[in-house]
């Protein structure tokens, strides 16, 4: 039994085997892709429990694909990293949360602990996921 | 002007020429009185001719009754004597008279008549002479007497009758002369007057023309003396009121006006500036190098035009403290194009200046924030990685943990040389410095290469020189910088950005290095483009300042350099390419 299933989406690959790696060693189970047409594909392909999204990526950014999934997969909880302190509205108030770069590894497991057990405790979302 | 001339020059002819006319005339009136008075003496004088001649005839008649009456009583022929002399006389006497009163007829047939008488006479008193010659006694005293006085009283009447006729004619004629004289004095005396009644009505219709002339000549010529005047006070309110500091001066160079602006500036009053040559009042200095700047009159003077102050020009005032200005110089010139005059317009641009400064600073922090905010992205991917992998090392010994390890240095590496580059970028100089044109254009390039990729536009950058130009590195790096971060903004998403450092010629074909940046972003529109380097101009919206190429072509024209734009809108080979072009270090300058 996988703790959840978490797309991450970022720039660079040498990260994100790494961050594959780490969340892998946490239990769960992890993809990547490293812009965000990869990432809308396999979005169309699996159910994700949650997404990891760079702000900063080749060609789309971070917003727009966030945008994107939203209307994919309304109910995949989204946490976005950027550099930026402000970024537009309409990107922030899609996703569940904004992170700003520079979290310990740490800070970022437990935030995505709490969203997947807040969308645990939801049944609608769970029924959705269980069919 | 010239009308009223000529108005003038009319009425003067007309006061000459009517008068000489009138006097024409009255000659030729006075004329024709003479001739008509002078006929009338010559009457005058023919009636007395006639009356002497008549005069005549009665003595000659009456000398031969005399002698008649001698010779018949004495018998002597020597009393018979006047009676010839007057036979011989009378028929003259007679043809001579009839010949003067030919004119009247009347007068012609009592001569005539006269004549017949006397003709009687004679032929009795010659039948009387042969008849007492002969001693005839009938002749006798009385009998003559008798018969012959019978006759001569007879001729006598006759010729009283001429006489009288004559003499009447003679008063007539007298009458006649001296009322022609009368005429004539009165026509003079009437001409005269008419002429100077004429004279002064005209006269006075002349003056009052001339006067009416001339009185609106002065009521012109005081309503413009009033005008300039005015308008001249009007001037000279203006210029006092101006916000700007003016100060005219003569041909020669000395001051003639200060407004009141001016007078604050320099701390000289119009009183006591006034008269002194302009650079003693107006004192001028280059702000940086404290060097006497070229006195603006001068310049004015000899260029002939009109004239601005370099930059950084400081006024020194009175008390020797420093302000600097804004300044141009203006020759006055009257209407024949001759100077006869320099104006000075300044201002006070200290307050300016320290504005532009604080903008200039506020610009500089903006841009490093920036420019932080993208390096912290920079550095965080890899320290993020090398968190995750000491993560991974401390909850379990991996497997591969050798290969974690390799790759934990290897991203540290990375961070390393981001920030190795950051500093090599950042190290301050105090001082211009040689910098490579195309090593900065590296350095940024790199700094920018996220948002390159992440527009995923094709960047690529041709660095042909290693030539130097003399600045400092940070205003180098922000001219770069500015200059690409407008070209990523400008393009579409997979649009093209070239960049190029080469040597080209520069001003007065001394060696150059130009960096050029082209795009094929969307151009920018004819109205914009002489608008991008002025302060607080964008086309960016919240996400601009406006201020980075007003900054950049500060730094540019501080080190030398211009600055070229080349735009072109067209749908099918849009883009714009900024040229920027530095004077060239020589190569054996760089240390």
């Amino acid at each position: 039994m996988h703790a959840g299933k978490i797309l991450c989406i970022d720039g660079e690959e040498v990260g994100l085997l790494v961050r594959k790696l780490m969340l892998e060693s946490e239990g769960f189970e992890a993809a990547v892709a490293t812009n965000g047409k990869a990432a809308l594909e396999l979005c169309g392909k699996f159910c994700f429990d949650l997404i990891r999204l760079d702000y900063s990526i080749p060609g789309m950014n971070g917003g727009e694909v966030a945008q994107a999934i939203r209307l994919l997969r309304p109910e995949i909880p989204v946490v976005l990293l950027s550099p930026y302190l402000t970024l537009p509205e309409e990107h922030t108030r899609i996703v569940y949360g904004h992170v700003i770069e520079g979290e310990s590894t740490e800070a970022l497991l437990i935030l995505i602990r709490k969203l997947l057990q807040r969308e645990a405790d939801a049944p609608d979302s769970k029924e959705r996921r269980t069919a | 002007m010239t009308t009223s001339q000529q108005v003038f020059r009319r009425q003067i002819r007309r006061l000459i020429l009517v008068p000489l006319g009138i006097l024409l005339l009255i000659a030729a009136l006075l004329e024709v009185q003479v001739r008509r008075l002078s006929s009338a003496q010559n009457w005058v004088d023919h009636t007395a001719v006639v009356l002497a001649q008549a005069r005549l005839l009665l003595s000659l008649m009456i000398d031969q009754e005399t002698g008649l009456r001698g010779f018949v009583l004495t018998h002597d022929e020597r009393f018979l004597q006047p009676y010839y002399a007057a036979d011989l006389a009378l028929p003259k006497v007679f043809d001579q008279l009839r010949f003067t009163v030919a004119d009247n007829p009347e007068q012609l047939e009592r001569i005539a008549a006269v004549r017949q008488n006397y003709d009687q006479w004679h032929a009795y008193s010659q039948d009387a002479i042969s008849r007492t010659k002969k001693n005839d006694p009938t002749v006798g005293l009385v009998a003559v007497g008798l018969a012959g006085k019978q006759m001569m009283d007879e001729l006598r009447t006759r010729q009283q009758d001429f006489v009288e006729h004559e003499e009447e004619l003679k008063r007539w004629r007298v009458r006649r002369s001296t009322s022609a004289g009368g005429a004539v004095t009165w026509t003079l005396l009437g001409l005269v007057v008419a002429f100077i009644f004429l004279l002064l009505i005209q006269t006075r219709q002349n003056i009052r023309t001339v006067d009416a002339g001339y009185a609106t000549i002065l009521n012109n010529l005081q309503k413009r003396t009033a005008e300039l005047s005015e308008s001249r006070e009007r001037l000279r309110v203006t210029l006092r009121s101006i916000g700007d500091a003016v100060i005219v001066t003569d041909a020669e160079g000395r001051i003639t006006f200060l407004n009141p602006v001016a007078e604050r500036l320099t701390q000289f009053s119009q009183e006591r500036a006034s008269g002194k040559p302009l650079d003693e009042v107006f004192r001028i200095i280059d702000e940086e190098t404290q060097v006497p700047a070229e006195n603006p009159f001068v310049k004015v003077m000899r260029l002939g035009t009109i004239v601005g102050l370099a930059n950084h020009t400081a006024l020194v005032r009175e008390d020797g403290t420093q302000i600097s200005i804004d300044d141009s110089g203006a020759p006055i010139r009257s209407e024949d194009g001759q100077i006869f005059g320099v104006v000075l317009v300044f201002r006070d641009v200290t307050e300016q200046k320290e504005m532009l400064n604080v903008l200039r600073m506020n610009e500089k922090l903006a841009a490093a924030g920036r420019l932080s905010a993208s390096i912290a992205h920079e550095i965080h991917n890899p320290l993020e990685t090398i968190g995750n992998l000491l993560y991974l090392i401390r909850k379990q010994g991996h497997d591969n943990m050798d290969e974690l390890i390799a790759m934990g240095e290897q991203e540290l590496a990375r961070v390393v040389q981001i920030t190795k580059n950051m500093l090599s970028l950042y190290r301050e100089s105090k001082r211009d410095v040689p910098t490579k044109l195309g090593e900065v254009v590296d350095a940024v390039s790199v700094i920018l290469q996220r948002s390159i990729r992440d527009k995923q536009i094709r960047f690529s950058t041709r660095i042909l020189t290693e030539s130097r130009v003399s600045a400092f590195p940070a205003e180098m790096r922000q001219v770069v910088s500015n200059l690409l971060s407008n070209a990523i903004d400008a393009v579409e998403k997979g649009g093209h950005i070239e960049v190029e450092v080469e040597d080209v010629p520069f001003k007065d074909s001394q060696p150059g290095v130009a960096l050029l940046v082209r795009d094929n972003g969307c151009g920018i529109s004819k109205a914009n483009l002489s608008k991008i380097f002025k302060p607080f101009f964008t086309t960016k919206g919240e996400n601009g300042t406006g201020l980075g190429l007003w900054i950049t072509q500060g730094i540019v024209s501080k080190i030398g350099g211009y600055i070229e734009v080349t735009c072109e809108t067209a749908a099918e080979k849009h883009g714009t390419t900024f040229k920027v072009v530095f004077p060239k270090l020589p190569p054996d300058i760089h240390s």
